[in-house]
């Protein structure tokens, strides 16, 4: 606190002083802590000062030496702000790899701009940056600012080890609070890393040294699920100057429910009429459900507007009724509230959005999570809604929020529940087709192809109401092992009633086969092709995580040419291995034609490193099926 | 005066409103009722009507202004084309600010009536993008299938010289656009536009006056005012135009930039002649445009700042007598003492000084400086303006039409070209973002003429491939790959930062089912030679072993299995940025016991004109197959005309590098 009331006067003068001491010089630094390295954080100091319920003062101060060009992403100095957060005295110095100062940045270099994020029609957000151009490797960068915000209900956590290829020396986050305020802290992922702490119910202090950096290897789980972080908290906080107070997830949530709702969640005498006009004759909470769900997808859509609170409040139920858009919270919300008026039990539930199922932190509660959805208890069988897509099935969640601990926020309080799991057989691809080759080596094919669970997501984004100009390029990648493709049938389907997504294709395309003298090679796989095998690794660090379990599955008739007799076919195989199982066979229905069948199914799980290579020579063996050719020789006459 | 353009714009409106009436909020149920687009049965949504509409006003207090007023109506037929309901205007602020006031409806047809919702000033956001712009941005609401969305937007601008460009395609369908432009005599434009819409200006003028009132001060012991009117008339010069059915301008693959395309009518000031005072003139040829240029104090006065680097060239060339010398050593000292700050730009920022002292620069101050030491250094060296290729083509002389500035050296009618903001360029070898068309060489002596930029010099990569075939099929090989030119510039810039470890990854991953034992490179970053990949690998993947006989293609993991051109047409130039040469040469060494059962045929074909040919042999001897395959391309831009030739032309190439060579087990 004391450090905190010195003058900006003197604190230019305290930095200037500690960097003359600090030595930068390129040359102290060990070369094993250089391992993969592309930038080393020589110290970054995180201080937070909570004054009072109402107010906190962060400091930051951090030096990063970059060893190369891809160590680049800290040649940028970038502090977000809004009109709660201020930033304060921010001071950037650069020092060449003997530790002189080669640039002191002057206030009318830093640029101030609005935080756009490329989606948003608008959002209050700044920010506030500087990029630095090297002139010469390695160089550092030193920056420290303060930030005064009124929102102790986000504390900064302490999360070391962010970045790839980044190696750390020393991080330290300390954090004072007064007498009244109690701190709270949630700590993960320490065993195994060199760290010192001090923790008092009124102040921490953390430090991590000497680690070495990570590279990001394929198939692997996120830094946060494997590297220290730690979360923190108060008893008593407050948010945009409205104070609080929980000691659990329960009185948190009860506390967002009070704080969010705030009048928000009503409609209008008439809408609620409309509603219940159209839930006319239905008593099946579920059925009205279904029919609020539909109204909402055809008279809204997403448009996010993030303004204030933190973008946390939701827009007014009749103003997102009125305009007919709104973002997450503004669509959930207005959501419920139809649901409210016609009786059907509901609520807002907040969750990190996203392919990496991360989680809520179960055991601390703090405001986190970036989305909201809606869940309908519905007796136990949990429905989950996504009210930002016009376009999905009624209680589809997909990869976004899928399997996952979410806040479920109720008007007694907070609870937290998982979203649904996907489990493979849900997860399907069926391909069901034929084709015939020509004496030419031309294709004819018809095929039909059905998505569903996460497969589903894939393809609607991909395709629905795209143009058939738009299709027949997304086809023309898709098939891009059949060259001159023309397709004559392109037709995609979202079938929100059965909760799939269909594809109805037609094409021809000349030279699909090779031919070598009079033989004929055909591929055999014409519609399943592509499989990724990661890059190999020789000394593989982390574990290999297979986010989700799926089926793919194709059944193909093949009608082979005349004036050819067969010289070879692939034959049935399978193989069966702990993060899947492959198989493929081929039977013959009559002279000319054969029926091939594939399958391939992937399993969840967290797999030890030492399994890599096992599960590269998993994958490589399916390319290697998936490769195989008929070949066909001329007949002579 | 204002009144006079509004009852003539109506009364132009009127006569020809007895089909569709385009007045501002007048949308009728027909609009309402249409399912499909007329013009474009494929379109999410259409501009109905378009009206943009320049003018000026003058106030004794604020001066000239400029006002620009635009009127859309827009037809959304479905959920995919509600992106059209959001609108940005961007507004530039750095001094004075430009304002804009905006009135937008959103139609229903709700029980057959025309229900309309007013979009609220609550939501029109400005976004401060940074201190030059602001962004207005909107989007409306109560949208449904089938609705229309109507704005009509003031933008008053003091940037009076400045006419915004006007928009003549969309990339959705535009039924009718009309566009008036008045401007006072005083102000003289120029237009060039882009794009392939067609369309005929209606020019007339008329007479408009305005009344100052003068004031005359007379200083004295006490200073005294007197009042008079004045009284001035003039010509205002009207150019209108008119289009109807603009087709969507849709986005191809390998195309320079879309936006080269888009249907755009620009304007350029080219003289202020005011009734009281000197006249100005700007611009009106190519010659006027780089004159105007090189006199601009952050241009050509910088090319005289030259006491700072004496010392230094003085050092650095000594008493080199050669001038090719010379001009290595100061082009690769000048890259490593200014670094690039990534900001294009044909003036100069902070000036070549303070770039040269700090050793960070924008494009301008880092080939300006290059300039002057080559001319210091006795070297004919001049600015040559470039546009580059995200910029568009100069196609007419403005200012605008150049966004970058690089150096010519002229000798006996040959121009070496020169960029130094680029770490890994040569004389000669330009980065791919300047190779676009003409660029215009500016000379001491205030001539100036036009410059080649793409250059004879091909893009080369050679490729040496041996490999030995093992009984079970698998392979041990080494590869040899030679980059040249934009090539090894290309690579350079790619790979130079990266270890060759993980270049080795790569190079297994873009190659999958190789796995790489030995990996070398050289003249990685010595950019006076040409990169030198080299490779050991082996691989189980790259044949295929069926009973007795082993199948592949003979240039294995070289071949070209995708032909890049999928589209059955294609509306824009096919431009591959330079000519370029792609040899591969394979030798096989075939197990023993085996011989070769059959292999490819030798082809040779070409594209018209010579502009391109490709060449494949395979022969063998003994236990040996070797196979040479040439690609060349000559010219690096085409006319569309030439899309099915070329796409057929890689149809050739990619179904012979897909036939397979049998082996047989003896």
């Amino acid at each position: 606190m004391k450090i905190l009331k010195i003058t900006p006067f003197f604190l230019l003068f305290c930095i200037s002083s500690y960097s003359q001491k600090i030595n930068f010089s390129d040359y102290l630094i060990s070369n094993e802590i250089k391992k993969d390295a592309n930038a080393i954080i020589l110290f970054e100091n995180c201080d937070v000062d909570i004054r009072s319920q109402r107010s906190m003062i962060i400091t930051i101060e951090r030096a990063v030496t970059v060893l190369n060009k891809m160590g680049d992403n800290y040649k940028y100095v970038k502090v977000g702000y809004d009109k709660n957060t201020k930033i304060r005295n921010i001071e950037t110095l650069v020092f060449d790899a003997f530790g002189t100062e080669i640039k002191k940045v002057k206030n009318k270099e830093y640029n101030d701009v609005s935080s756009y994020d490329g989606f948003s029609l608008y959002s209050d957000n700044r920010l506030k940056y500087y990029k630095y151009v090297p002139a010469s490797y390695p160089y550092t960068i030193y920056v420290k600012y303060e930030i005064e915000t009124v929102n102790t209900g986000f504390i900064p956590k302490w999360f070391p080890v962010d970045n790839y290829y980044t190696a750390v020396l020393n991080s330290t986050y300390t954090l004072k609070s007064p007498d009244d305020l109690k701190v709270r802290v949630k700590e993960k992922n320490f065993k195994g890393f060199a760290i010192e702490k001090n923790v008092t119910d009124f102040s921490l202090q953390y430090t991590l040294k000497n680690q070495s950096a990570y590279k990001n290897e394929p198939y692997s789980p996120n830094l946060s699920e494997f590297t220290p972080n730690v979360f923190v908290g108060l008893y008593k906080f407050s948010l945009e100057g409205i104070n609080g107070e929980a000691t659990n997830w329960e009185e948190f949530g009860k506390w967002q429910y009070d704080f969010l709702k705030a009048g928000n969640d009503k409609v209008d005498e008439s809408i609620a009429l409309e509603v219940n006009r159209l839930v006319e004759g239905i008593t099946d909470p579920v059925e009205k459900a279904k029919k609020i769900y539909d109204y909402v997808q055809n008279r809204t859509r997403y448009i996010s507007v993030q303004v204030g609170i933190g973008g946390w409040m939701p827009a007014k139920a009749d103003q997102v009724h009125k305009l007919g858009y709104g973002d997450c919270k503004g669509l959930t919300n207005y959501t419920k509230a139809l649901l409210d008026a016609a009786d059907v039990t509901s609520h807002y539930t907040i969750v990190w959005s996203g392919n990496n199922k991360k989680n809520m932190e179960k055991d601390f509660f703090s405001m986190q999570g970036d989305h909201i959805i809606l869940n309908i208890p519905n007796s136990g069988n949990d429905i989950w809604l996504e009210c930002t897509s016009q376009k999905m099935p009624f209680g589809h969640l997909g990869n976004f929020t899928d399997d996952r601990d979410v806040l479920v926020v109720t008007p007694e309080g907070g609870i937290i529940k998982h979203t649904k799991i996907y489990e493979s057989e849900e997860n399907t691809q069926f391909t069901k087709g034929s084709y015939e080759i020509d004496e030419e080596g031309a294709i004819t094919a018809k095929v039909k192809i059905e998505s569903k669970g996460i497969q589903y997501d894939d393809d609607l984004f991909t395709y629905d109401g795209k143009s058939n100009d738009e299709l027949d390029a997304e086809f023309k990648e898709y098939f891009s092992n059949i060259n001159n493709i023309k397709f004559s049938k392109i037709e995609v389907l979202n079938n929100k009633e059965a909760s799939k997504f269909e594809e109805n294709l037609e094409f021809t395309a000349s030279n699909y086969v090779s031919f070598s003298g009079d033989q004929m090679l055909i591929p055999i796989n014409a519609f399943s092709q592509g499989i990724y095998v990661p890059k190999r690794i020789s000394d593989r660090k982390l574990p290999i995580k297979i986010k989700r379990s799926y089926i793919d599955l194709d059944e193909v008739e093949i009608k082979l040419p005349q004036n050819y007799s067969i010289e070879y076919m692939p034959e049935t195989t399978e193989v069966q291995t702990k993060f899947g199982t492959y198989s493929i066979t081929i039977s013959k229905v009559n002279e000319n034609t054969y029926l091939y069948s594939r399958k391939l199914q992937m399993n969840e799980g967290i797999f030890s490193k030492e399994e890599y290579n096992e599960f590269r020579d998993f994958r490589k063996t399916i390319r290697k099926y998936d490769n195989t050719k008929i070949v066909l020789k001329k007949n002579t006459i | 005066m204002k009144k006079v353009i509004f009852t003539l714009t109506i009364s132009l409106l009127v006569n020809i409103a007895f089909t569709q009436d385009f007045r501002f909020g007048k949308v009728s149920k027909e609009e309402l009722e249409e399912k499909v687009c007329s013009i474009d049965s494929s379109a999410n949504a259409a501009v109905l009507y378009k009206d943009r509409n320049t003018y000026y006003s003058y106030t004794e207090n604020t001066g000239w202004e400029l006002l620009t007023e635009v009127h859309e109506r827009i037809k959304i037929y479905n959920k995919e084309g509600y992106e059209w309901a959001t609108k940005k205007i961007d507004l530039y602020v750095e001094d004075e600010e430009e304002r804009v006031t905006v009135k937008a409806f959103t139609f229903n047809l709700e029980d057959g009536k025309v229900e309309k919702e007013k979009l609220n000033s609550k939501e029109i956001f400005y976004d401060e993008t940074n201190k030059y712009w602001t962004e207005a941005r909107f989007t409306m609401p109560n949208l449904k299938e089938g609705c229309l969305v109507e704005w009509n937007y003031t933008i008053r601008s003091p940037y009076y010289w400045h006419i915004n460009d006007v928009q003549l395609q969309y990339k959705i369908p535009a039924k009718k656009i009309d566009v008036r432009v008045k401007v006072p005599e005083f102000f003289v434009f120029k237009n060039q536009t882009k794009g392939y819409i067609p369309f005929k200006f209606e020019k007339k003028r008329e007479q408009e006056s305005l009344t100052f009132l003068n004031v005359e001060r007379t200083d004295g012991s006490v200073t005294r005012a007197t009042y008079n009117q004045d009284k001035v008339t003039f010509f205002v010069n009207i150019s209108e135009l008119s289009i109807d059915n603009v087709p969507a301008l849709i986005e191809e693959p390998y195309v320079d930039n879309i936006d080269n395309y888009l249907g755009t009518l620009m304007y350029e000031l080219t003289a202020y002649t005011p009734k009281y005072a000197p006249h100005k003139y700007f611009n009106t040829t190519w010659e006027d445009v780089t004159e105007t240029i090189y006199k601009s104090s952050n241009f050509g006065k910088e090319l005289d700042v030259t006491s700072h680097f004496k010392d230094d060239l003085d050092a650095l060339v000594g008493s080199d007598g050669d001038f090719n010398s010379r001009i290595f050593k100061i082009f690769q000292f000048v890259k490593s003492k200014i670094k690039w700050d990534g900001y294009y730009g044909k003036y100069t920022s902070n000036g070549v000084r303070k770039a040269y002292k700090e050793g960070v620069g924008n494009a301008s101050e880092i080939n300006l400086t290059l300039i002057s030491m080559l001319r210091k250094a006795g070297l004919t060296a001049n600015p040559v303006l470039i546009s580059t290729r995200d910029h568009g083509i100069p196609m007419f002389p403005t200012t605008e039409g150049f966004n970058f500035v690089i150096a010519g050296i002229e000798n006996n009618g040959n121009v070496l070209l020169l960029d130094a903001t680029d770490e890994f360029s040569l004389p000669g070898i330009l980065p791919l973002r300047d190779l676009n068309w003409q660029g215009r060489v500016v000379r001491e002596n205030g001539s100036s003429a036009w410059v080649n930029l793409n250059g004879n010099n091909s893009s080369i990569l050679n490729s040496i491939l041996n490999i030995n075939i093992g009984e079970e099929g698998e392979i041990e090989g080494m590869s040899r790959v030679q980059y040249d030119n934009l090539m090894a510039l290309e690579y350079r810039n790619k790979y130079a930062k990266v270890k060759d470890e993980d270049i080795k990854t790569k190079t297994e991953e873009s190659n999958q089912g190789i796995e790489i034992s030995e990996f070398k490179l050289d003249n990685k970053v010595d950019i006076t030679k040409p990169v030198i990949e080299l490779f050991k690998f082996n691989s189980e993947e790259l044949t295929d072993v069926i009973s007795d006989k082993i199948y592949f293609k003979p240039l294995f993991f070289n071949s070209l299995d995708e032909n890049p051109f999928k589209r059955n047409e294609r509306q824009f130039p096919i431009d591959f940025g330079t000519p370029f040469v792609q040899k591969n040469m394979v030798s096989i060494t075939i197990p023993e016991g085996y011989t070769v059962e059959s292999l490819p045929e030798n082809i040779a074909i070409g594209l018209p004109n010579k502009y391109g040919m490709y060449k494949y042999e395979i022969k063998t001897s003994g236990n040996k197959i070797d196979v040479y395959a040439i690609l060349q391309i000559t010219t690096p831009v085409y006319p569309t005309e030439l899309y099915s030739a070329i796409k057929e032309f890689y149809k050739q190439i990619v179904s012979k590098n897909l036939e397979q060579v049998v082996l047989v087990k003896a």
